[in-house]
């Protein structure tokens, strides 16, 4: 069931939100209990299987947990090293098994018959929601812990498939609070304001984008160079908007339920270094890596050289928590080197022009989404050299059609580069009549695009859902 | 960790009311304002359908019940000869097939507009109309539908109505502007696109009559329907209950194709389908399978010869169906087609001789086709074989027979004019021709007088009859005469005066000539093939 479905905005959603807010008349513990029903059944919407893989780890993370804060509890260290790696075995075995195994079985020149492993829905968020909380708990930063407001923490389903990552002490006291129960214009038109427009930036601009960037991936011959380029920013605008637009539905999502989801962007592509596009892109996944893995590592408390060991060992991580495969490694290494030569100029003190910084900064990260998107090494190099004039190619759209692209891209850099984000928006004035018949007349358009999708059989999922 | 910030906006109280009624709002104006704006006359094809379904309406309206109604896309309408059926089975036929395009539901539920009760349908639907993917998106359906048939939307259920709907692209709303535009200067017509597959060529019963250059088309990706779920099947269902309701019998052949490589037989979940549904099935796919190379420009598109050879075994097969004597098993002569034109005379009618069968002069394997030697034979048996082809005529000679002429007919200027009493008639004299006057009494004085003074003229002309039956008329008489229809049909001449008579209603080319100064034309023709001495 995906946000962007009928099923999902006129029964799911609907129904969800009387069931909650009913149930919140009887408690708020039953509402918690409801809202963590229809959490998993949303979630057994895609996989009943997958219900078993995450009530299983939920389970064992909240024991976990109870122990980890139980004071009788020795040695507390080798229980949460045993959590860590429990939580990172059932991810490496569901994510990355069939691709070591294919990768051993090309260096022995081996056949290889994939395994039958399905991997389960949103299981890269949830581990490392949940192994956050193991630390958490561990340094005695998770006071609150009730089993049902512990599944609403892992398993709320705004957050669940694709985040953001969440904090266990951010999430849990809002599911404690009792006037979170209650009915609550402000964050209902909140909600409705977020969903509005995450649901437009994912389903007419992302949707809108992904077949001008799958005909220049997909294509098994070189391409031109400005076809290359094309593919690139439609890439570029397509993932920004797909999952930029799925958090701001989350947050819509989670504010008509009262809760209040950390922020995962802040307008990534106006950043005027790399470093400030990983403050600004997928926001809780890069706390998530600094708080749990670069600085544990020892951050720059330990020299430089450690220090850009520590860069390259976080991003490298962070491109492989994306997906199996050699482009999404090698997507984290370019990023490291990146960061590392950021910090090296840092160090030089001779900032560049804003704008300079800005435009070099965005084609780093465009460069690094070629990489991201190639799905293989030879595809991302023959793109690459396309686009810097290394390879010739023949032209995939006829100038009209790939003229329209470009000039619908060139909006939509101005809209990345000038324009409000949706919490800016919502903030920067009143919710008022007129704002709601203009996110009423946006919210109209989705469903219409949704109509024609479904007519054709191909709505589309959002891109961080597969990861 | 810092606890989140919580999100500052402020909101009036009527904000998710006016969001809600905006949506619902939108839900009731944007599907009425579609329907009224959204329109696809800058795209040929479904100015092409409505042009045909305007003729066929005039062609069904004119006959009266019981009618033969031939139903199905272009496989039916250049493959199937109404005319022909009419005139040999003494029935009113009219062929209403369009565009496969269109689907077979929309075929059918069209159909139903035209049918009156005691009609009989003969259903010939290619096997791609199976699938009704126009609901989905821009094709020859959903663009006609779009532009000429919006009330079809108001049949539709409200899920496929809102598809229909949703799979406008935006694109097409300014493009629906230079539509209206188009339309009001009657450019939405696309004659001089549609120039090739001209309604100027219809017959009075909207058989379609050109001969398209040969394409070599491979032949068609041959598939039955698997899924028993489809919505055509519904609508099989449906149109049977419409028919057993409203007295109509339902006949159903299938469609004339280029023989694919493998040529399956129909799953039984189909044949107990239309068979429940009250269909008479007349044939097997494979009885309608002819050579690739009697095809045109698509492999559903036979030329005139294998037309003629499709419509004589259908008519064969429908004889007992409309209550007639079965055609004689004996055959008593044999009628040669050859080349790629064909046309239907009196001579070639062998309306009242149906023991006569008719074979295409070719070495290809296929039981319809007869080869020179084989003719040869024929004729040492003392089989009657007639053609009208010029084609035929160097390979019955390389064959040893020889052609002699067995009857024609003559028409003079005023037989030609009293064939065509209500016809608007169209006539050309090139420049310093000098009129035989015999022309003094088929045409009125004036026009007598300016056609024999030798003037240059150019006229061009648009017509918009009583029923919207548009139709363009170009006429000149110098360098030579030339009159042309719809940028299509003409005739031309630099030493004879060339006239042209159009059907007023249907816009249709009905009659053209070519008068030579001896004033009288040759019809047609017919030979008797013989042994050379």
């Amino acid at each position: 069931m995906l946000y962007n479905s009928f099923q999902f905005l006129f029964v799911f959603l609907p129904l969800c939100l009387l069931l909650y807010f009913a149930a919140a008349k009887v408690s708020g513990w039953f509402a918690n209990v409801v809202l963590a029903a229809m959490s998993l059944v949303f979630y057994a919407c895609w996989d009943p299987w997958n219900l078993l893989v995450i009530a299983i780890s939920i389970t064992v993370n909240f024991a976990l947990g109870l122990a980890l804060r139980s004071e009788h509890s020795k040695p507390k260290r080798g229980l949460l090293a045993l959590g860590v790696a429990a939580n990172l075995a059932a991810l490496a075995y569901f994510k990355y098994t069939n691709f070591a195994l294919a990768n051993w079985a090309a260096v022995a020149a081996r056949h290889f018959q994939p395994l039958q492993i399905t991997l389960p829905l949103g299981i890269s968020f949830f581990t490392f929601t949940q192994i956050a909380f193991l630390v958490d708990a561990y340094q005695g930063k998770a006071a609150e812990l009730g089993f049902f407001r512990y599944v609403l923490f892992v398993g709320f389903f705004p957050h669940l498939i694709a985040g953001p990552i969440v904090h266990h002490s951010e999430i849990m006291p809002q599911f404690a609070q009792g006037g979170a129960k209650k009915w609550i214009r402000a964050n209902i038109h909140i909600g409705i304001a977020f969903l509005t427009i995450g649901l437009f930036n994912k389903v007419i601009i992302a949707d809108n984008c992904a077949p001008w960037a799958n005909q220049v991936f997909d294509s098994p011959h070189p391409v031109c160079c400005l076809d290359a380029w094309r593919g690139a920013l439609a890439y570029t605008m397509q993932l920004y908007f797909d999952f930029s637009g799925y958090c701001d539905m989350a947050i819509g999502l989670a504010m008509l339920f009262n809760i209040r989801l950390p922020d995962n962007f802040n307008n990534p592509y106006q950043s005027q270094s790399l470093a400030d596009f990983w403050r600004r892109w997928h926001m809780t996944l890069s706390r998530f890596l600094r708080e749990y893995l670069y600085i544990p590592l020892g951050g720059n408390r330990k020299g430089e050289a450690r220090r850009q060991f520590n860069v390259m060992a976080t991003m490298l991580l962070g491109g492989i928590w994306h997906g199996a495969g050699w482009t999404y490694a090698l997507w984290g290494v370019f990023h490291g080197i990146m960061l590392m030569l950021n910090h090296a100029w840092s160090r030089l003190n001779l900032p560049l022009p804003r704008i300079f910084a800005r435009i070099l900064t965005f084609l780093i990260v465009v460069i690094g989404w070629v990489i991201f998107r190639a799905g293989a090494l030879h595809i991302a190099a023959s793109r690459l050299q396309s686009m810097f004039g290394l390879q010739a190619g023949r032209p995939l759209a006829s100038p009209k059609a790939a003229g329209g692209q470009f000039a619908v891209l060139a909006i939509l850099l101005v809209l990345v580069n000038f324009a409000p984000n949706a919490k800016q928006w919502v903030e920067s004035r009143s919710l008022n009549k007129k704002r709601a018949i203009f996110l009423g007349v946006l919210f109209f358009i989705c469903l219409l695009q949704m109509c024609g999708m479904y007519a054709r059989r191909s709505p589309q999922p959002f891109i961080y859902f597969r990861f | 960790m810092e606890p989140l910030q919580p999100i500052r906006a402020k909101s009036v109280p009527s904000f998710g009311l006016v969001w809600l009624l905006t949506i619902v709002g939108a839900a009731v104006i944007f599907p009425l304002v579609s329907v009224l704006w959204i329109n696809y006359y800058k795209t040929e094809d479904p100015a092409w359908i409505d042009l045909l379904y305007r003729q066929k309406h005039i062609a069904l309206q004119r006959r009266t019940s019981p009618r033969l109604v031939i139903v199905g896309g272009s496989a039916a309408l250049f493959g199937i000869d109404a005319e022909l059926i009419e005139r040999k089975l003494h029935i009113p036929t009219v062929n209403l097939a369009t565009h496969a395009g269109l689907g077979l539901r929309y075929l059918l539920d069209r159909a139903k507009r035209e049918l009156r009760p005691g009609d009989i349908v003969l259903v010939a639907a290619e096997y791609e109309t199976w699938p009704d993917a126009y609901r989905d998106s821009e094709g020859p359906a959903f663009d006609y539908i779009w532009t000429y048939d919006k009330p079809y939307l108001a049949s539709m259920n409200a899920i496929e109505a809102a598809k229909m709907i949703s799979a406008v692209p935006w694109s097409q709303w300014p493009i629906s502007a230079q539509g209206w535009l188009d339309r009001r200067r009657g450019d939405y017509l696309h004659f001089p696109e549609l120039s090739f597959y001209s309604v100027a060529t219809l017959d009075p019963n909207g058989d379609i009559h050109i001969v398209t250059p040969s394409a070599k088309s491979q032949p068609p990706s041959f598939a039955f329907p698997s899924d028993p779920a489809l919505p055509a099947m519904q609508s099989i269902r449906d149109f049977g209950a419409y028919a057993r309701d409203n007295g109509i019998r339902l006949l159903w052949t299938w469609p004339n194709i280029a023989r694919p490589r493998a040529l399956s037989q129909p799953p039984g979940f189909l044949l107990d389908l239309l068979q429940s549904s009250g269909f008479v099935i007349l044939d097997q796919p494979a009885d309608n399978a002819f050579p690739p190379d009697w095809f045109m420009d698509t492999p559903y598109h036979p030329n005139p010869c294998c037309r003629r050879l499709r419509t004589e075994e259908l008519i064969r097969r429908l004889r007992p169906e409309l209550g007639l004597p079965p055609a004689p098993e004996k055959v008593t002569g044999l009628f040669l087609l050859a080349g790629r034109e064909h046309h239907l005379t009196d001579g070639n009618l062998f309306a009242d001789d149906p023991g006569v069968r008719f074979r295409y002069l070719s070495r290809d394997s296929d039981p319809r086709s007869i080869s020179p030697e084989r003719v040869a034979e024929r004729v040492r048996q003392g089989t009657p074989i007639y053609t009208d082809s010029d084609d035929a005529k160097p390979l019955l000679e390389s064959a040893g027979l020889t052609l002699t002429l067995q009857s024609h007919q003559i028409q003079t200027v005023s037989q030609w004019f009293a064939e065509h009493p209500s016809s608007i008639i169209c006539i050309a004299a090139p420049k310093n021709h000098s009129l035989d006057p015999i022309w003094k009494t088929v045409v009125a004085d004036p026009v007598y007088r300016q056609l024999a003074s030798g003037f240059a003229a150019e006229i061009n002309q648009r017509l918009f009859r009583s029923n919207s039956m548009p139709c363009i008329i170009s006429i000149q008489t110098s360098p030579e005469a030339k009159i042309t229809v719809d940028d299509r049909e003409f005739v031309s001449s630099a030493t004879g005066v060339c006239v042209l008579a159009i059907d007023p209603e249907m816009g249709i080319v009905v009659g053209k000539a070519i008068f030579t100064p001896a004033a009288n034309i040759e019809t047609w023709r017919l030979y008797r093939v013989g042994r050379a001495l």
